[in-house]
């Protein structure tokens, strides 16, 4: 037996003043009598408690000393556990999305809280606990402790989430055991979420059953390349009944009430397929997805979808009259997807040969003459090979360049600082990003007509990787995430979410809850939507999770029982006492 | 309340006329005697024997059934009253109260020219006021009641009631005012002066915190004569039981009393003393 406060033993010294006090305190009030003899006839005949009455303030003493005996131990918190026994707990609540899953008219959440503090409830008081909850992240919610009134509470903070349940999170926090060491990890959860059972040193406790739903896993809206105004819609369902379901898909624009479109579908047990249509509606915005159902988790009956308008990069042709490539090559990316479009008004790239036309941003092939763009003789280089420098850059990661023959290269030499890409074997830079004077420039060292440039499937390529890359946009930008998706913010950009403003640190935000979100600056908004969309957490029938934890078993509860025997004590004492004062 | 107050004298004054009126008495030999004597009051007739007055021979009588008889008459005396009043330490807290009691009796003796002692009894006898007569003793009566003191270290009846015996050779009516908590028993004594002839009357006074008990809880008695001491736990059954016991100790009393005759008032020291007096003469006096 060890003690867990021993210095609280000292209490044991109050022994003393406590006998001596009890001592004055026993001595009963003295009355005059003018018929003791009468008194002494009653209790001559009681004379069979003599023997007790004789030990009663004994017994009273001994009680005390028992009693204050008790009470000084149990404050020193005796343990009998062995050492090597792991008594001491972390508890960690799912309260991912699936766990909102309704169950005779209570969530899986509320189910697994019921548990969690059933289990603290039983927990002796010589047993420390740790409070934890998991979704895409896992929250220390309580130190530390014993304290069952701070690990209830603890318990009772925990709130459903729209998050899924990553389960890398958990694992890493399984295994930090400098959490609590020599502790049980204990997991409470439905199971819904991917690989639970690949989880080590993990012990799990499995709350709800089998439920009946259907949920959104994939949703997502793109205006098609055609001329007619028509947007593809692409989604998926899941189903966890087993039997197939009729229901109807509802397609609504602007506000969720505002149905543009009813789609009826024939659900599957599991994962169905995913459904794809066109039709003709150029509206770009906010859309709606609902399935008119009824189930288990109501989270995934609903997604969002944002479709922006089309932002083509503006492009600057100078480029000789019988170079009618570069034209070619920009106008199929506008038709194709509006990708790009020539406009000498207002470019954002421009694409020259000599590199002496105005802009910030500029694609220069062929170099010629003077520029502050390269320096050197310009003399043509004979037979060489081309050799990338850095293959992942993004303006090169998608085209084999060192395939092209790079026909017409010139000798020249980067300016410093430049980001050299491809280049000879003489260090003769073939491709290279530059700036200078506040201009970004790529130089591409060949002749795009000697090299037969425009016969290489990787001259659209280049045109689009390169303009990109300088213009700092992403063509077909994502706009519609999943829940717990982490956003990247741009300097002095707010974000506000379907709960208000969002926090960003260090330049990144997490998006929590479904719905649109706005980031702007001082001179734009951009727009994006965030749904559930996790086919595991949609997924919550749950027949092969089978709960792992052994038996939580309490050490011998050496406090309690003292504090129970404590109380025994004092209650027969005051029993006595009672007799003696009252009778 | 000092005996020798005015205001109590009053009202030891009304007493005394109160009981004028009732005992329709006069003068001297007020009390009527069993006793045959010299009175003027004809009582009955007896047959001559050699030795009687032939002054009481009633001639007509023998005249007609040539017998001769003697006349009776009642005896007239002057009664002696004996006012015994326990002075032990039991009676601390009543003994003003059984003083109020005596001095009134004596009040009413003195008044009636009656000749009145009064004792003191407790482990011995004390004579508080020899034998006196007339209302000139009244003051005397009252000063030596108020000085009395309590005495004794236990009350010891049938030995100061022997002693009394001893002294009073002559029957009287005999008063004794008392607790009667008395251990050994006062059956005895009581018989004592019974036998002598003594006209008994028993005043039991009691203290109400005698009657019954109030306290609980652990408690060391302790006699208030012999400083015994007990240490108990009265629960509420024993307090029962307590007033259960002296309910049938006054019970025993009073049945004693009524079999031999002899006169009983018990009060506690809550009830005014003038109707203590008031009820005896109600009941015609301390005589039988």
């Amino acid at each position: 037996m060890t003690f867990l406060n021993p210095t609280a033993l000292w209490a044991l010294l109050g022994l003393v003043p406590l006998i001596a006090l009890y001592f004055l305190k026993v001595r009963p009030d003295r009355k005059p009598t003018t018929t003791l003899f009468l008194w002494n006839r009653i209790y001559k005949e009681k004379k069979q408690n003599g023997l007790f009455k004789n030990l009663r303030d004994l017994i009273s003493l001994i009680l005390l000393i028992l009693a204050f005996s008790a009470l000084a131990l149990a404050m020193g918190k005796p343990v009998f556990t062995p050492k090597d026994s792991k008594r001491d707990l972390v508890l960690i609540i799912d309260n991912s999305a699936s766990m909102s899953t309704l169950e005779n008219n209570q969530t899986r959440l509320e189910e697994a809280k019921t548990k969690a503090k059933n289990i603290v409830k039983s927990l002796t008081s010589s047993q420390n606990v740790v409070i934890a909850s998991a979704a895409d992240s896992v929250k220390i919610l309580t130190n530390v402790t014993n304290n069952q009134r701070a690990l209830l509470k603890g318990i009772e903070q925990i709130t459903t989430t729209e998050l899924p349940l990553k389960k890398r999170k958990l694992q890493t926090i399984s295994e930090n055991k400098e959490i609590m060491p020599d502790s049980r990890f204990i997991f409470i959860s439905d199971g819904c979420f991917e690989g639970y059972s690949d989880l080590k040193d993990l012990e799990l406790i499995k709350v709800g059953k089998e439920a009946a739903n259907i949920g959104i896993t994939a949703f997502d809206l793109q205006q098609m390349p055609s001329s007619d105004g028509s947007i593809g819609l692409f989604f998926q369902l899941t189903s966890s009944l087993s039997s197939p379901q009729d229901i109807e898909v509802l397609l609504a624009h602007g506000t969720p009430e505002n149905i543009v479109k009813i789609i009826p579908v024939t659900v599957r047990h599991g994962i169905n397929k995913p459904e794809i249509l066109n039709f003709s509606d150029n509206r770009t915005g906010r859309w709606f997805l609902k399935i008119d159902h009824q189930d288990a988790l109501a989270a995934d009956n609903f997604a969002y979808a944002q479709l922006n308008p089309p932002s083509p990069l503006r492009i600057n042709l100078d480029v000789p009259a019988n170079q009618p490539f570069f034209r070619l090559c920009v106008e199929a990316f506008r038709s194709s997807g509006q990708l790009m479009k020539v406009d000498p008004e207002n470019p954002e790239i421009s694409i020259s040969f000599s590199g002496q036309n105005t802009g910030k941003r500029k694609v220069i092939f062929n170099p010629s003459g003077e520029s502050s763009f390269w320096k050197g003789e310009l003399t043509a280089i004979d037979a060489f090979t081309p050799k990338i420098v850095i293959s992942d850059h993004p303006a090169i990661r998608h085209s084999a360049l060192d395939t092209l023959s790079f026909t017409g290269a010139k000798k020249i030499e980067a300016p410093e600082n430049s980001i050299i890409l491809v280049e000879t074997e003489e260090k003769v830079p073939l491709l290279y990003k530059t700036t200078v004077d506040g201009t970004v420039a790529y130089v591409v060292n060949l002749d795009p007509k000697d090299s037969q440039l425009y016969y290489s499937i990787y001259f659209p390529i280049i045109i689009y990787s390169l303009s990109y890359d300088l213009a700092g946009k992403e063509a077909n930008k994502q706009v519609n995430f999943s829940t717990g998706s982490q956003l990247k913010v741009a300097t002095n950009q707010t974000v506000t979410g379907p709960q208000g403003e969002v926090e960003v640190s260090n330049d990144q935000y997490k998006v929590t809850h479904s719905g649109f979100y706005n980031q702007k600056n001082e001179k734009f908004t951009e727009s994006f939507a965030v749904s559930l969309l996790n086919k595991f957490e949609s997924s919550v029938s749950n027949i092969d999770f089978k709960s792992s934890a052994k038996p939580i078993e309490a050490s011998f509860p050496a406090t309690d029982l003292l504090l129970i025997l404590a109380l025994i004590l004092i209650t027969g004492e005051c029993m006595l006492y009672h007799r003696r004062k009252v009778g | 309340m000092l005996l020798t107050d005015s205001e109590f004298i009053k009202r030891l004054e009304m007493l005394a006329l109160l009981a004028r009126k009732v005992l329709n008495g006069e003068l001297k030999a007020d009390r009527k005697s069993h006793k045959k004597g010299s009175g003027t009051t004809f009582a009955d007739y007896q047959e001559y024997n050699l030795g009687d007055d032939l002054r009481n021979i009633d001639w007509n009588i023998a005249a007609r059934l040539e017998q001769l008889v003697i006349k009776l008459f009642e005896l007239e005396e002057d009664v002696h009253i004996n006012i015994v009043i326990d002075l032990s330490i039991s009676m601390k807290s009543k003994e003003l109260y059984a003083k109020k009691l005596a001095a009134a009796l004596s009040y009413i003796a003195l008044v009636n020219m009656d000749r009145l002692t009064i004792f003191g009894i407790s482990d011995s006898l004390q004579t508080i006021l020899k034998p006196s007569f007339g209302k000139g003793k009244i003051f005397p009566m009252l000063n030596s009641l108020q000085d009395c003191e309590l005495f004794g270290q236990s009350t010891d009846f049938n030995r100061s009631i022997k002693t009394l015996q001893a002294q009073k050779k002559r029957a009287g009516v005999c008063v004794i005012i008392s607790d009667f908590f008395v251990e050994e028993g006062y059956k005895k004594a009581l018989d004592l002066l019974n036998w002598s002839k003594n006209d008994i009357f028993c005043i039991q006074v009691l203290d109400p915190a005698e009657v019954s008990c109030d306290l609980r809880g652990d408690i060391e008695f302790e006699c208030t004569e012999t400083k015994k001491t007990k240490k108990v736990t009265v629960s509420p059954v024993e307090a029962e039981q307590y007033t259960k016991l002296v309910l049938e100790w006054n019970e025993a009393l009073k049945k004693e009393c009524a079999k031999k005759g002899y006169g009983l008032i018990q009060t506690t020291t809550e009830t005014p003393f003038e109707e203590i007096i008031q009820n005896i003469l109600r009941k015609g006096g301390l005589v039988k």
